[in-house]
């Protein structure tokens, strides 16, 4: 009786074990396999998109329509509220051939209007709070000498708008991955708030509506986690 | 009598809920990263659309009026 115990503990624990490197293993190949490949995708269709813009504007001035108002708003509002606003302002202008006719004035302009976004993604702070200018300030210099780093760093073309912002957002998911944050599209509560409280010492819960959520104050009072996957 | 085997057991399991974890995430990142690729394929597709529109139209336009022309060789 008590070797057979003995060795089913034994089995469960290989088992259990088994399950763990599988996971592992299983982590290993989505981050270091596929979502490199997903991102070089990604890139290669933004290369496509930015080929055919002409078409765009050609048939959006044709038919005096605008085709991608509503589109871009659903791909990427929920994560990059800042980029949609921009993408929505380079769309409406109808002087615009495509993105790589675009001056690097314009480009330093656009890193100002999406400071507030910090490198991970998060939303450091919404548009229409306007107390604390000087963290404002302090981001959107960051943030400008980080897009000059990855200037220097390599990829030649670095007009197009969306070029840009997508490698902001793979800057992000690199550190993301880096650092093993938990800084997704739903990030950590618990890290939001740290960041959030660190950054902007003056906001208090009960006058932001961004943490007014009751999901994240518990998940800021406890330790307990949880890590959505509505997705 | 404590069993031996449990602490490893706990061990092991509170490592497989990290690792779970952190799976979750990656999935999540790579859901996002598809769902923005996927919205941009949408327009794709739509600007694939109206040329295949525009192409028709012109083709019925050119044939009605008899201006359709063979393809010039080169």
């Amino acid at each position: 009786m008590d070797s057979q115990l003995e060795q089913l503990d034994q089995e469960i624990i290989h088992y259990l074990q088994k399950i763990d490197s599988n996971l592992n293993e299983s982590f290993k190949i989505i981050t270091q396999d596929i979502i490199p490949e997903i991102r070089q995708y990604g890139q290669h269709c933004d290369n496509i998109m930015d080929s055919c813009q002409w078409l765009v504007t050609m048939f959006e001035q044709t038919g005096n329509v605008q085709l991608f108002g509503d589109a871009n708003g659903d791909g990427t509002d929920s994560i990059f509220p800042g980029q949609v606003l921009e993408q929505d302002a380079n769309g409406s202008s109808s002087g615009n051939l495509n993105g790589s006719s675009q001056s690097n004035g314009e480009g330093e302009d656009d890193d100002f209007h999406t400071a507030k976004i910090t490198t991970t993604g998060q939303m450091l702070k919404l548009p229409e709070f306007s107390d604390d200018d000087d963290d404002y300030a302090n981001n959107a210099g960051k943030r400008k000498r980080d897009n000059e780093d990855k200037d220097a760093d390599g990829s030649s073309n670095t007009n197009s708008t969306l070029q840009r912002q997508n490698r902001k957002r793979k800057a992000s998911l690199l550190l993301q991955q880096q650092y093993g944050s938990n800084s997704s599209s739903i990030p950590s509560p618990v890290i939001q708030s740290k960041k959030r409280s660190d950054t902007h010492p003056t906001n208090n819960d009960e006058s932001d509506g961004y943490e007014s959520s009751p999901l994240r104050n518990e998940a800021h009072n406890s330790t307990i986690l949880e890590f959505p996957t509505a997705e | 009598m404590e069993n031996p085997y449990e602490s490893t057991q706990r061990n092991i399991l509170s490592r497989i809920i990290n690792n779970m974890t952190r799976l979750n995430q990656s999935v999540v990142t790579m859901n996002q990263e598809l769902k923005i690729i996927n919205a941009k394929n949408q327009q794709l597709c739509t600007v694939a659309t109206i040329c295949d529109n525009y192409q028709e139209s012109v083709q019925f336009n050119l044939t009605t009026t008899d201006q359709l022309k063979p393809a010039a060789n080169k």
